[in-house]
């Protein structure tokens, strides 16, 4: 009995290492420790044996039961961990391939820009406004100091619908819409398109610019100096010199044309900045007290400021975008590139 | 504007001072320098002083010589082709090697048969005047071997300027000269000038009158008689050349240099042209018709004024003088201007004439109203100088108005100037600033200034035109940086404009890029897209003086600048097309002087749904993908827009496209591109979809539309399928709407299945709805959905004849 106890276990094992699945294994336990199995069948012989031997015998075979389990156990283990790899090394991908993905859309440089200067001024409490780019004479250039004959008209090639209604040549018509309706304090950004009767390698009939307008008590040139640099290195995300020199714009005295150290060579001179090592960037001053008449402001109670800037020129800058023509052009393998 | 250097040096000590320094101070100080050049090329100084020892014929052709040169070291034989220059004369040589500014390079050569070692130059091969009768020949008592332009001491400095308008003041040598002297503390010296009268008393040589006062204020007139017509010396040809202006003869380019000079545009008439030797200054009137000196005859407007003559007009003033009385070939006598035009006056007349020249630029701008007598004595002295002419004695100096000399006083407030500008600026220092402006101070007191400026600063005028000369002075780069005190008030963040970056982005998620397109269009277009005569799409607001037919009119529509872009992108095959714009249509409106301008999305699509993948069918675009859109940006929006199969634009395909309606208004088209005009149209090939939508009313329903909330169920919702035979023409919308609307535990509708086949009956369609019932308060029984589902179908059938399945 007990050679034929130690004899299954034997065979168990031996069997127990040829399985290599687990059906197999499953049969293989039924066969040998089922209800009707090997074991079971060997047991059946127990009741023969003489008394004293009955513990023994009884107590190997728990044990021969338990081995048995434990090697089944084992090689269970082993073969699913096997199936397993077998199962992943089925499903495995070439993860070189590229992947599966939405189209790419984008927003306009020209967008992006706006929205980036929009939101710096934002921040700064400016709010945004807007104006008509059909613009009576007046607005474009009456009220803003710039009288019929004035030779600065002649700086500004404008588009005429009638002889006194034209495309802005600016988005400076805004101040003046803003200020009649609004009492100071006034702090608006005004983003929007202008028109000017030229179109050559640097010019383009059509463009962009943001506008802005702070008018309060007290409101000083130190200022104008304190908010521009302040956008300017956020724009630019640079510490980078700025520079005011005086211009002349009929809206605005005293009047400055600001510049930043080339943000491409960093003041040293290329051939963006033609040298100079300066990029002309904005244009603003002190809202002309001519101005303040047309709004029945009080020019000796309020001060205020203005700016202006090209968004294509800050665009051009910012992406280092060299025609300006390819901002109108709408070809897909230029956009694309803004997403 | 170009002002050479050494010319100012004629005003203003520059010694010591770096032109490249004070280019940039100038700049700071409001003059812009846009470049800065040497006259000549630095190569030029390898051209150097050499004698002629010997000059013999070439033995092998007649108009050549053999020349043998001096350069103090070496003995150079050269063939020279000019017959100016004789043994002993003392030239200019350009040894092997050296490069010309016309481009030309010395080279060793071989001429007919002798050898040539250099070149003697020309004037103009050297770059210092237009063109020459033969080379150079340099004073006789220079030193050899020296280069030519440091001993005839021509190298000058041009500074290139942009002046702006309100400087008329700074369109000449002097006017930049006093700033460099204001900037530098430098003395300014105007040197005197004083013809000296050879000839009878101007009085008796000719007259002046001026009619109109208004517009001519003074005129100063002077006659040189006897003049030699002929070539001005190099020195005149050079600065003029540095300033950009060809030399013509030495009585225009006295006028020109004067110009250039003193900023006060001249004009030399050939008084013997002058009938009755008069000068008579008055508006054109009916005259009608002139010819100006380049030969155009140009019609003058009655309010012009113009300088004629005892019978008629003679020059338009300020402008273009006449053909009739140009200095010519046979000019013995001449009457130079010398005059101030109300600038106004001469803007208007510029404008109207559409010629803008030198002279009406200046005159525009305003000249120095005191310096007129000057600037007409200075072109009297270089003629009697240059052109051996005999001056009359006197000036005939005809001013109807003389306070247009005088300036009118400005009170000017330091305190104020401090407010403005955020300086803290004591008098004393405001005093020195004006003093180098030549701004006299008049009076002080109570802590006010009286100023005066000078003649010639016609830009000064407030008081604030006096803190911006202070704040320039001073430096823009010394004032402070503060920010500034304001009071705090809301700022409100425009619905419009927060709602516009939520639809780019949208749009941009869909794989859509924008685009932004010229506002102008052809009109051409917007008709060959179909748009029905008569109907807003026409009523364009034209330009008056568009860049091209192709741009003549404002877009009433954004589709033809994305339908051309679209084209553009296929050509460079660029297949897989998503665009978008945002911009404004404008619509003139019938008694309003501006149009209605309205904000405006459009899209156009085309080419593959997906980006490619191996993994992926090659579906294209179609309308559900444009539809899908739409449907997302109206629920981002919050509102609710509708498809109907009706009232669509012209140029979409009946059958695949809609209009869309929001709130019984429709705002816009959606649909496939009609292929009759993608093919005669556009040459599309691809099919292409498209839409176009009015923003506005959406933004303004959107920004008062609130986000609402509903609880979430608490009990479990029932799902049922159910799935209906139509006529296959029944739009599914009113199906969708009337199972919406059936019991208020429907909550959901979707349509999961739409199926056309043979297998159906003929003219069918099978829809197949999945219905969500969820009841808040309790959990639904299967009777209660049951009784739901049965008065349901019998209302389907009932209203649309359709049978379940």
């Amino acid at each position: 009995m007990e050679t034929r106890l130690k004899g299954l276990l034997g065979e168990t094992r031996d069997l127990i290492a040829k399985v290599s699945s687990l059906d197999e294994l499953e049969a293989l336990r039924v066969r040998v420790l089922g209800r009707k199995g090997q074991l079971t069948a060997l047991l059946k012989g127990l009741a023969e044996l003489p008394r004293e031997q009955k513990p023994v015998i009884g107590k190997l075979a728990n044990q021969v039961k338990e081995d048995i389990l434990a090697a089944l156990e084992e090689a269970r283990r082993v073969i699913s961990e096997a199936e397993q790899e077998r199962r992943i090394a089925a499903g495995a991908v070439d993860v070189t391939l590229p992947g599966r993905r939405l189209l790419g859309g984008s927003k306009h440089p020209i967008t992006r820009v706006t929205e980036d200067v929009c939101a710096i001024f934002q921040r700064l409490g400016f709010s945004v406004a807007q104006g008509p780019e059909v613009e009576t004479d007046y607005y474009n250039f009456e009220a803003l100091n710039i009288p019929k004959d004035h030779p600065a008209r002649q700086m500004q090639d404008t588009f005429y619908i009638s002889s006194d209604v034209v495309l802005r040549t600016h988005t400076s018509p805004v101040q003046v819409r803003v200020m009649e309706k609004q009492a100071p304090p006034v702090k608006v950004i005004a983003p929007g398109r202008v028109y000017r009767c030229d179109s050559d390698l640097t010019h383009t009939p059509m463009f962009d610019q943001i506008e802005g307008l702070l008018v309060d008590e007290k409101v000083t040139f130190a200022d104008l100096k304190g908010v521009l640099v302040t956008f300017l290195h956020a724009f630019f995300g640079t510490e980078a010199g700025v520079r005011f020199r005086p211009s002349y714009f009929p809206f605005t005295e005293p009047s400055a044309e600001v510049d930043i150290e080339c943000v491409m060579c960093r003041g040293q001179g290329c051939r963006v900045c033609g040298q100079t090592g300066w990029l002309e960037i904005l244009g603003c001053g002190m809202v002309d007290p001519a101005v303040y008449k047309f709004v029945d402001y009080d020019p000796e109670k309020v001060s205020g400021f203005a700016f202006g800037m090209g968004v294509e020129r800050l665009a051009m800058l910012r992406y280092g975008i060299d025609d300006l023509r390819l901002f109108f052009a709408n070809d897909l393998r230029f956009l694309r590139q803004f997403n | 504007m170009l002002i050479s250097w050494n010319w100012m040096s004629d005003f203003v000590d520059l010694d010591g001072i770096d032109p490249q320094e004070a280019a940039a101070r100038l700049t700071l100080a409001g003059l812009e320098v846009a470049g800065i050049k040497q006259l000549c090329p630095p190569e030029l100084k390898r051209v150097v002083s050499a004698r002629i020892t010997e000059l013999r014929p070439h033995p092998e052709a007649d108009k050549l010589s053999l020349c043998t040169v001096s350069d103090g070291s070496d003995e150079l034989q050269i063939v020279c082709g000019a017959r100016n220059m004789k043994a002993g004369d003392l030239v200019a040589l350009a040894p092997v090697g050296t490069r010309l500014p016309n481009g030309m390079a010395i080279k060793k050569a071989k001429i007919r048969g002798i050898a040539s070692t250099g070149m003697l130059c020309s004037a103009a091969e050297l770059g210092l005047e237009e063109e020459s009768a033969g080379i150079m020949i340099l004073p006789p008592d220079l030193p050899l071997g020296e280069p030519v332009i440091d001993l005839l001491g021509i190298q000058d400095t041009i500074l290139e300027f942009e002046i702006t308008p309100n400087r008329g003041d700074c369109l000449s040598v002097i006017g930049v000269a006093r700033e460099l002297a204001a900037i530098y503390k430098r003395p300014f010296h105007l040197p005197e000038v004083k013809p000296e009268a050879a000839g009878k008393p101007v009085t008796e040589l000719a007259r002046i009158e001026i009619e109109d006062a208004d517009l001519c204020p003074r005129y100063v007139g002077r006659v040189v008689e006897n003049i030699v017509l002929g070539e001005s010396p190099l020195w005149l040809k050079t600065r003029l050349q540095a300033a950009g202006v060809r030399a013509i003869s030495n009585v225009v380019d006295v006028t020109n240099y004067v110009m250039l000079e003193t900023g006060q545009p001249l004009h030399a008439f050939d008084l013997d042209l002058l009938r009755q030797r008069r000068i008579i200054v008055r508006r054109a009137g009916k005259d009608g018709k002139f010819t100006t000196l380049d030969g155009i005859e140009r019609k003058i407007d009655p309010e012009t004024l113009m300088i004629c003559d005892g019978e008629g007009p003679v020059a338009i003033a300020g402008i273009m003088g006449g053909l009739n009385s140009e200095i010519n070939d046979k000019t013995r006598n001449v009457l130079i201007e010398s005059a101030f035009f109300v600038p106004a006056s001469i803007r208007r007349s510029s404008r109207l004439l559409n010629l803008s020249t030198e002279a009406s630029y200046r005159f525009e701008r305003g000249v120095d109203p005191q310096a007129t007598g000057r600037a007409a004595a200075r072109a009297a002295e270089l003629l009697q100088q240059l052109a051996q002419g005999r001056v009359a004695d006197g000036e005939l100096d005809i001013c109807p108005d003389p306070t247009v000399q005088e300036r009118a006083a400005i009170v000017f407030r330091p305190a104020q100037a401090n407010r403005l500008l955020g300086l803290e600026l004591g008098e004393g220092e405001v005093r020195d600033i004006f003093s180098r402006l030549r701004i006299g101070v008049a009076a002080a007191e109570d802590g006010k200034l009286t100023v005066v400026p000078p003649a010639w600063r016609f830009d000064l005028e407030r008081e604030v035109d006096l803190i911006e000369e202070v704040a320039r002075i001073y430096g823009y780069d010394r004032v402070p940086v503060s920010t500034p005190r304001i009071a705090v008030t809301e700022v409100l963040d425009d619905p419009e404009t927060i709602n516009l970056g939520c639809i780019r982005q949208l749009l941009a998620r869909y794989g859509c890029c924008e685009a932004v397109n010229y506002s102008f269009i052809d009109e051409a277009a917007v008709a060959a897209l179909g748009f029905p005569a008569g109907s807003r799409f026409h009523d364009f607001v034209r330009l008056q003086n568009p860049i091209s037919t192709e741009m003549a009119v404002m877009r009433t529509t954004l589709l033809p600048g994305l339908l051309a872009n679209l084209k553009n992108n296929l050509r460079v095959n660029v297949k897989d097309v998503r665009l978008f714009e945002i911009g404004r249509n404008f619509y003139r409106l019938e008694g309003e002087k501006q149009p209605s301008e309205e904000l405006f999305l459009a899209g156009v699509f085309c080419g593959r749904r997906w980006c490619e993948h191996f993994s992926l069918a090659d579906d294209k675009v179609d309308f559900f993908d444009l539809k899908g859109l739409l449907e997302e940006l109206a629920e981002t929006l919050r509102l609710k827009l509708t498809f109907t199969p009706g009232d669509f634009y012209a140029c979409l395909t009946p059958g695949q496209a809609a209009s869309l309606v929001h709130e019984d208004r429709v705002v816009g088209s959606i649909g496939r591109l009609h292929h009759r005009v993608a093919s005669e149209v556009y040459d599309f090939e691809p099919e292409v979809f498209l839409f176009e939508i009015a923003l506005e009313p959406l933004l303004q329903a959107a920004a008062t539309t609130p986000v609402t909330y509903r609880g979430l169920p608490r009990y479990p919702a029932v799902y049922r399928d159910l799935a209906f035979l139509f006529d296959q023409n029944l739009p599914a919308a009113e199906v969708l709407d009337f199972i919406r609307g059936q019991h208020k535990l429907i909550t959901e509708v979707e349509i999961f299945d739409v199926f056309q086949s043979e297998s159906l009956p003929a003219g069918k369609k099978s829809l197949a709805f999945r219905l969500t019932f969820q009841d808040t308060n309790k959990t639904l029984t299967d009777k209660k959905v049951n009784a739901i589902i049965a008065k349901l179908i019998k209302g389907i059938e009932d209203r649309f004849q359709g049978e379940v399945r």
